[in-house]
């Protein structure tokens, strides 16, 4: 099972070829690819930015009903997650890790890495900084940088 | 919604026939068996892929502007 970061959702619609390719051979290696709330929130909170807004209202009109059923779908197909009560024990114990470590690293990245290594899934990201540090604190990380 | 007819020979809808479930459309079945063959067949990721590319170099920008967002909230700030 497979958890995609935000970097990695944005590439895939923005049709970045090697992202396109690179997912459709990991949909037919294993299945479902899941999705975070989080990484919702932060491409609702891109339809927000005042350029975009201002410049091309209609554009943005369209590009977030694009979104929208996109996401129902695949609500529907229950592809979207977010924190749970075992999730939420992982996260715990990264906070105080990270804290130990004197390393703090994004809120949203140890989110994502509490789900992961709580639901066993490999984290897909481009972030390979943040989460290098992640997976150095807690091993049982799984992580692909795309 | 239309609907189209397709012609099957005898063993192909004998075996269709084996593996459709209880309550499963003839459509469904095959829907399900495309799907386990190819499953990017059914994946809305891959269907709505490219409906950011027209403002690619906007995009950028804006992801840009979604990691200094992610960048400024930190576990540090916890307690």
């Amino acid at each position: 099972m497979y958890l995609l970061d935000t970097n990695i959702i944005i590439g895939i619609l923005k049709l970045k070829q090697e992202f396109v390719k690179k997912y459709k051979e990991i949909s037919l290696k294993s299945q479902p690819i899941y999705l975070t709330t989080y990484s919702l929130s932060e491409i609702y909170l891109g339809f927000h930015n005042p350029e975009f807004k201002q410049s091309f209202p209609k554009k943005v009109k369209i590009q977030v009903n694009l979104f929208n059923k996109m996401v129902k779908n695949l609500e529907a197909q229950k592809r979207i997650i977010s924190l749970g009560v075992e999730d939420a024990k992982i996260l715990g114990k990264l906070l105080y890790s990270l804290k130990a470590k004197g390393n703090p690293i994004p809120l949203i990245d140890a989110l994502l890495g509490a789900i992961s290594i709580s639901r066993k899934m490999t984290l897909i990201t481009t972030d390979k900084a943040h989460f290098k540090a992640l997976k150095a604190i807690e091993n049982t990380l799984k992580v692909e940088f795309w | 919604m239309t609907q189209k007819t397709i012609s099957l020979n005898e063993n192909s809808y004998k075996i269709l026939k084996k593996l459709k479930k209880k309550n499963e459309s003839y459509s469904d079945l095959i829907i399900r068996l495309c799907n386990l063959q190819d499953p990017s067949l059914n994946d809305p990721l891959l269907e709505y892929s490219g409906i950011f590319s027209e403002d690619e170099d906007l995009w950028e920008k804006i992801e840009e502007a979604i990691n200094n967002h992610r960048n400024s909230h930190l576990t540090s700030e916890i307690q």
